[in-house]
């Protein structure tokens, strides 16, 4: 009996092998594309199978389980069923013209030397365009890709975070008070819906040297105030607008200011009216337990509120930069369709706009082509990044 | 200096409120400083203490008036600090708007003065007037300011109605019908959501403008059809509509089309209106596409707004063709109080709609975090 006993236990002590992390992985993944084969032939072979005798016999004596139909009516039946694609035709129509089919030209257009849009013609196939765009040597006198991806990348990481963070206080600060709280989220939320040319043109006065009356300038509210102190008038918006120059690349630090005090401005209303309603719903409870223990304010908002609205935090984070990487017409507001002085303010679209009105359409879709590739690993990151924290809840 | 812009005229209680506002938020903000440190003071000396338990008094050691008395300042600063941290921001947050109003009623001498003032001297309603009857400066275009409202008008009615029906009719056949392929496309219509929708541009314009489609309403129109969020959103509104409806309307004799329009689209009623509100301000705010394919008489009211306007002698006003505000004073200039007039036509509508449509609003952006 001791010895049967042990026989099996040798038996069963006899596991494959153990192999460490980096072989398992790979001993996994062949396991994988194996089966996945395995699959697509059993598949194919029973796709087969139907066309043989043996397969139709079969079919046959299935079919003759349930009432048997004439031609006709089972063709007539088989239309019905399908109706749906009438429903959808309208929409899947328009979608394949003015949607899949610029997909697909974007790509095989990107490739097309000195591609002009209008007439069709082009020079030979190649990543012209591409090392053209990135070199910023399209000799046209348009907006240089990497002045623009520089812009675009820091605008958006400046504003996105701080109008973030100051609608997070503004959302807390309106989450203690009682009274007239209605009045202050009514305002608050004014500037949900604006037009962004029409609004741009508005901060453009705040911010503009307004011209010169009996031979003194008058300026706009921003250096006025900002004369109060001391500081001589800044011209933030116009042609002479301070910059740091930094090999080819150009930072206009004054007319970055302007932008982001616009994008703060504008993208409150939305983030304070998430992260308001996300502390709303937060359960009462939470809160009376921890005055029970005696926890501080500041240990209430760090260790209740903060992680209760992390999802929504994170939720901002993400739609923010996504619509900071595709920001332009507030751009147009503020500097004119110009985009600033030679094009030192452009942004990632407002660069696909000048080359489409330059004609060189070329040049424009290997740049749409990068500020994809460029959304995708953001969206890549922002996936990973989310993921891991949405999961307080 | 801030004495003499208090002096400058009547209505500048305004910035008197603003100032004595942002003092107040200095003077609490150091107050409150000073009380933190003190509150830390105190708790690194605890030795005996531990809040308002004196331990070396014994049980007598609680000093029940005090804490109260603590409790009621700190909350009393807490407010003070609130309520000015607010107000400073909704200040902030509304003085564009204000801006944007008091100086769309101020002559173009007192735009330009060196002290700005915060109510206009006299209300100059001719503003408005002399950018509804100009023809859009420098360009010699006929594009008065009722053709670009028109255009406006009938390409947001008609985008938005003949949207909705694409839209609620895509959405019933993904929600309720079967057909071959349905999730496949439906997974290869979301896949789209994805794209920059400026990738389409470039491609959309060529194909346009090869079609011979430009300066026209239906190229405003047409490319902006199909939405694939809306379709998104309205087919998981369809699908929450429990079955058993569906079948109660058989049994009724309704049919398909009948149980859509009069079962259907009643319950999803909220939605489609956020949606028919948020495709209108879309049109109302497009501004590149218009740019790029249609000529002034055919663009729409955003691309109105960015024009320069000025005094010009070519008014068609009502007063005559050679009327201008300034006798000609500032030549060709674009005049910024004009251009506020302009701006607050193009933002009222939109701040209105906002203020009594709020709800609709949002219950359809809170999701796409896209405006429009």
């Amino acid at each position: 009996m001791e010895e049967n006993n042990a026989g099996v236990a040798t038996l069963a002590a006899a596991p494959p092998k153990k192999h460490n992390k980096f072989v398992q992985y790979f001993i996994d993944l062949g396991n994988r594309i194996k089966s996945w084969f395995v699959d697509k032939y059993t598949a194919i072979k029973d796709f087969f199978y139907g066309f043989t005798k043996a397969g139709r016999e079969e079919k046959k004596a299935r079919m003759g389980e349930g009432p048997q139909l004439s031609r006709g009516e089972r063709v007539r039946r088989w239309m019905k069923s399908q109706s749906g694609w009438l429903f959808v035709a309208p929409a899947l129509i328009l979608m394949a013209v003015f949607t899949f089919y610029p997909i697909i030209a974007s790509f095989v257009n990107s490739l097309k030397q000195n591609y002009s849009g209008m007439t069709g013609k082009f020079n030979g196939w190649g990543f012209d365009n591409f090392v053209r765009v990135l070199k910023g040597d399209t000799g046209t006198g348009g907006a240089s890709f990497m002045q623009c991806l520089v812009n675009t990348l820091l605008l958006t990481f400046i504003s996105v975070p701080l109008s973030t963070l100051l609608a997070l206080l503004i959302s807390v600060a309106l989450n203690s008070i009682k009274r007239i709280q209605k009045a202050y989220q009514t305002i608050f939320f004014l500037p949900y819906l604006t037009n962004a040319l029409a609004m741009g043109a508005v901060f453009a006065t705040f911010f503009k040297i307004i011209g010169t009356t009996n031979n003194t300038e008058t300026v706009g509210l921003v250096n006025i105030v900002l004369g109060w102190f001391g500081v001589k008038p800044i011209d933030w918006v116009g042609l002479t607008s301070p910059h740091w120059q930094i090999g080819s690349l150009s930072i206009p630090w004054a007319k970055y200011i302007v932008t982001i005090i616009y994008e703060v401005w504008s993208g409150l209303p939305f983030k304070i009216l998430i992260l308001f309603s996300a502390m709303q719903s937060i359960n009462k409870q939470y809160y009376d337990a921890a005055k029970v223990d005696g926890a501080s304010r500041w240990t209430v908002l760090w260790k209740i509120t903060a992680p209760m609205i992390m999802p929504q935090i994170s939720y901002l984070l993400v739609t923010g930069i996504m619509g900071g990487m595709k920001q332009y017409s507030a751009i147009v507001g503020l500097f004119g369709e110009t985009m600033g002085q030679n094009y030192d303010m452009g942004t990632m679209v407002g660069y696909l706009y000048n080359y489409i009105e330059l004609g060189q359409t070329g040049y424009a879709y290997a740049g749409s082509l990068l500020l994809f590739i460029i959304i995708m690993i953001i969206t890549f990151f922002n996936n990973k990044i989310t993921k891991r924290r949405t999961t307080y809840r | 200096m801030s004495g003499q812009l208090l002096n400058s005229t009547a209505g500048n209680w305004v910035v008197a409120v603003m100032v004595i506002l942002i003092i107040a938020g200095i003077i609490a903000s150091i107050f409150l400083s000073v009380r933190i440190c003190r509150m830390v003071r105190e708790s690194r000396a605890p030795a005996a203490k531990v809040g308002a338990w004196d331990l070396s008094a014994g049980d007598a050691g609680f000093n029940a008036e005090r804490e109260k008395r603590m409790d009621k300042t700190r909350h009393i600063i807490k407010n003070i600090f609130v309520y000015v941290f607010l107000t400073i921001c909704a200040v902030l947050s509304f003085l564009p708007f204000y801006w944007m109003i008091i100086s769309s009623f101020k002559t173009e001498w007192e735009f330009r003065q060196s002290v700005p003032t915060f109510f206009p001297h006299k209300f100059q309603w001719k503003n408005y007037w002399m950018i509804f009857h100009q023809t859009v400066a420098g360009s010699g275009s006929t594009a008065t300011f009722e053709q670009i409202l028109i255009n406006t008008l009938v390409v947001g009615l008609l985008s938005t109605f003949l949207g909705l029906v694409i839209i609620v009719i895509t959405a019933y056949a993904f929600a309720r019908m079967n057909f071959k392929g349905k999730n496949m496309l439906f997974a290869l219509m979301l896949a789209t959501m994805m794209i920059p929708g400026e990738l389409y541009t470039i491609s959309n314009y060529i194909t346009v403008a090869k079609a011979g489609m430009t300066d026209s309403y239906t190229v405003l129109i047409l490319p902006f059809l199909v939405s694939v969020y809306y379709i998104y959103l309205l087919r998981n509104n369809f699908m929450q509509i429990p079955n058993s409806l569906y079948q109660a309307a058989k049994v009724d004799g309704l049919s398909d089309l009948g149980y859509l329009l009069k079962v259907m689209i009643p319950l999803t009623a909220p939605t489609l209106i956020s949606i028919t509100l948020l495709r209108f301000i879309g049109t109302w705010n497009s501004y590149i596409w218009p740019r790029l394919i249609n000529t002034e008489p055919w663009q729409m009211i955003t691309n109105w707004v960015t024009n320069g306007f000025a005094d010009t002698r070519q008014a068609m006003s009502p007063w005559g063709a050679n009327w201008t505000m300034y006798n000609g004073a500032f030549g060709n200039q674009a005049l910024d109080s004009l251009k506020m007039a302009a701006v607050c036509m193009v933002s009222l509508p939109l701040l209105l709609l906002f203020i009594f449509c709020r709800r609709y609003i949002m219950r359809g952006v809170s999701k796409s975090g896209t405006k429009g």
